[in-house]
């Protein structure tokens, strides 16, 4: 089997593993960071988004052998202690209902926010259209992403004035 | 395993046997300290433990699958004790008897549970003042509880950590003593408190069925005759176990006895269908390989069931007329045949429907063969709205006794009435119970719509008669639903009484049904899926 070396919220791993495996399941099942989740398996409905270098992609159909980037995963999005905006933001606005497709909604809004960092309704709307949630609770994403912004421009100003 | 539902099914297991319990199908008498059940000292009954520290835990008993109940019952539990939730930490309870009918369906949670919850709150709080009058030697009816402290009207005051020993040790009040908090003096219940898995979830550390991961554990997928009742007969055997990954394949037969278990609606669903199973080492795997499979079926005397068919049959029924009668006014006829009378007409059409929950059916086994004289064990992991009764499913499969099968109930990513329904354990335990291994079974989305329980389709052919003054003269349903041959499918029929017929005074409602094999099941809101007499109505 090819070996393949990957970064991963910052650490490097040496994975064996054939090359059409998609990222998610090497994710899972190989290396156990289970935050990242399984939906459809055909690009549908976001549950398993992760960033490669920023770029929200879904891992279900990203085969390991074209990776080719640090991957960061849903485990690794807080800055070592520090939640990133958007966690705190999901909590306080109390957006999880089961909770399921919430790892690949803050993966999705997290790439969104990097790059825009004061998102319109319509922008978020656009963003996030492809992240899917049963449980329907898409109003309080949109305000949770509001929120975040609001404390991640707070947050980018200070280092840039640091 | 890593997370906290992990880490809160070791602790508990700690605690076995220990603690008195309010349970709420037994006086809590019959279970009190006096009867011999040792009480360990930082628990006060099942549901609530207090450490010395002051860190209060409340294990959660009731599945969790969006509905919030986590948060939910263990506030009521906070609220009447006087605990500050600040100093709670909710932990997903252990599937074990002594938590009573560990269930969610309906949208009953709350209902269900709301008095007997509220009593494991007040009788924690009744002990914890029983303590503080002891050691303030005043009298009880001068403390309350409140902010994790219980107060003298002197101003004198101990925290629930530092009562906490001598508490456990307080007789267990009478159910029917305990009184509750005036509700105007809530501090928890009515204020907007966040989920308590929220920091888990946003953090990709909570642990769903799908999560579950057992040391030397395989993977496995299955595949299931296309039409409902086909078995298996052959399959590319050599040629799939060639695959890179996989360890092992085999056909299971069809077996029909775990389906006697289960809730009088449910019965006879949660049966093993005929199929392949493929196990692997890991899940890319097993799908990989289960696009590569061709199985040869056996389909004679499977399910004919097509909705082409189902509509073709239920026109067919709605033009000859007929049905049951369930309501029959005096003037339907007269109304219709009045020429000042405007009349529409329509046949609706609803669709069979799979609950998709978010994520997909999957449930984790591990079945034990006994050494020597011990007997045989099962250790099942999954996200069941009715976790407990997967032990009946284990039993009736494998012959373990119940009582050597444990059962882990896991945070679900969404319910809905599917996960009732435990044909997707059944599975994953005939493949561990044949593999002689862990094995976590995954379904796929398109298993999990193909297989799903589905919500009901049905037709109603729908007359109306509207007078010169707007009003509705008079309304002729009749209802096609579909049912299966020894029993009723939920949610599909008619009473005659439904609203808005109730307030109809020139109506005649009548009733048919066919015969169908697919699968049904409760789906969100169950028998309120009719939307076409809003439909008809507004035409
Ligand atoms: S699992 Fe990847 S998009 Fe659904
Ligand atoms: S919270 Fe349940 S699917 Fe989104």
């Amino acid at each position: 089997m090819p070996r393949y070396t990957l970064t991963i919220n910052n650490e490097t791993h040496e994975v064996e593993a054939r090359a059409d495996m998609p990222l998610l399941w090497l994710l899972r099942d190989r290396l156990k960071l289970t935050g990242t989740k399984y939906g459809c398996g055909i690009a549908q409905c976001g549950a398993c988004t992760v960033h490669v270098d920023g770029n929200a992609v879904r891992s279900c159909v990203l085969p390991v052998s074209a990776v080719n980037g640090k991957v960061t995963t849903i485990e690794g999005l807080a800055d070592g202690g520090a939640l990133h905006p958007l966690q705190s933001a999901w909590i306080e606005e109390d957006v999880p209902q089961c909770g399921y497709c919430q790892s690949g909604q803050i993966m999705s809004a997290a790439a969104l926010l990097a790059k825009n960092a004061a998102p319109s309704d319509d922008d978020i709307d656009t963003a996030m259209a492809g992240n899917f949630c049963r449980c329907g609770t898409y109003v309080r994403i949109r305000k949770a992403i509001h929120t975040a912004a609001l404390a991640y421009n707070a947050v980018t100003e200070k280092e840039a004035r640091s | 395993m890593s997370t906290l539902n992990r880490r809160s099914l070791l602790k508990a297991s700690l605690l076995a046997g220990g603690g008195f319990m309010l349970q709420y199908h037994l006086p809590a008498s019959a279970q009190n300290a006096e009867d011999g059940v040792l009480v360990r000292s930082d628990e006060l009954n099942a549901w609530v433990k207090i450490t010395p520290d002051g860190q209060i835990t409340i294990y959660s008993s009731i599945p969790e699958m969006g509905q919030g109940i986590m948060t939910t019952l263990p506030m009521v539990i906070a609220e009447e004790m006087g605990a500050r939730w600040a100093d709670v930490e909710v932990i997903n309870a252990p599937v074990e008897d002594r938590f009573g009918l560990q269930g969610a369906g309906g949208s009953r949670s709350v209902p269900t549970n709301l008095e007997a919850t509220r009593r494991v709150g007040a009788s924690a709080r009744e002990m914890l003042i029983g303590a503080a009058a002891l050691l303030m030697e005043v009298d009880r009816e001068q403390l309350e509880a409140r902010d994790s402290e219980v107060v003298h009207s002197s101003g004198e005051r101990r925290t629930f950590g530092q009562l906490a020993r001598l508490a456990a040790e307080q007789p267990v009040p009478e159910p029917e003593f305990l009184t509750f908090k005036d509700p105007r003096a809530y501090t928890i219940i009515g204020k907007a408190i966040t989920g308590v898995e929220n920091l888990v979830i946003a953090t990709g550390g909570s642990e769903f069925g799908i999560d579950v991961d057992v040391p030397g554990m395989r993977y496995a997928t299955y595949s299931r005759c296309p039409r409902v009742g086909g078995t298996a007969v052959s399959f590319n055997a050599a040629e799939i176990k060639a695959l890179p990954g996989i360890t092992d394949a085999f056909i299971l037969a069809p077996d029909d006895r775990p389906g006697d278990a289960q809730m009088a609606f449910l019965k006879g669903l949660p049966v093993l269908r005929g199929g392949v199973a493929i196990v692997g080492e890991d899940t890319w795997s097993v799908l990989d390989a289960k696009a590569k499979l061709k199985v040869q079926w056996d389909d004679a005397s499977a399910s004919n069931d097509s909705w082409a068919g189902m509509i073709a049959q239920a026109k067919e029924i709605a033009t000859a007329g007929g049905g049951e009668v369930r309501k029959d006014s005096e003037a339907v006829d007269a109304a219709f045949a009045d020429a000042a009378n405007r009349t529409a007409e329509a046949f609706y059409e609803y669709p069979f429907v799979s609950h998709i929950c978010m994520e997909p059916m999957n449930c984790t086994a591990d079945y034990r063969k006994g050494k020597g004289d011990a007997p045989d064990t099962l250790e099942i992991w999954l996200g069941s709205q009715f976790p407990a009764q997967v032990r009946e499913v284990a039993h009736k499969l494998t012959g373990v006794e119940e009582a050597n099968v444990t059962v882990h109930g896991m945070r679900m990513g969404g319910g809905f009435g599917r996960r009732a329904i435990h044909d997707f354990a059944a599975e994953a335990i005939a493949i561990s119970h044949r593999a002689g291994v862990p094995v976590k079974l995954t379904w796929t989305r398109t298993d999990d719509i193909h297989n799903d329980f589905m919500r009901a389709g049905g037709f109603a052919s729908m007359k109306g008669a509207v007078g010169k003054d707007g009003r509705l003269a008079a309304w002729d349903q009749h209802y096609i639903g579909v049912k299966h041959k020894d029993r009723g499918i939920i949610g599909s029929g008619m009473f005659g009484n439904e609203f808005p017929l109730t307030a109809m005074d020139n109506a005649r409602v009548r009733l048919s049904m066919m015969d169908i094999v697919t699968p049904c099941g409760a789906w969100r809101a169950p028998g309120s899926n009719q939307c076409f007499r809003g439909a008809m109505l507004h035409s």
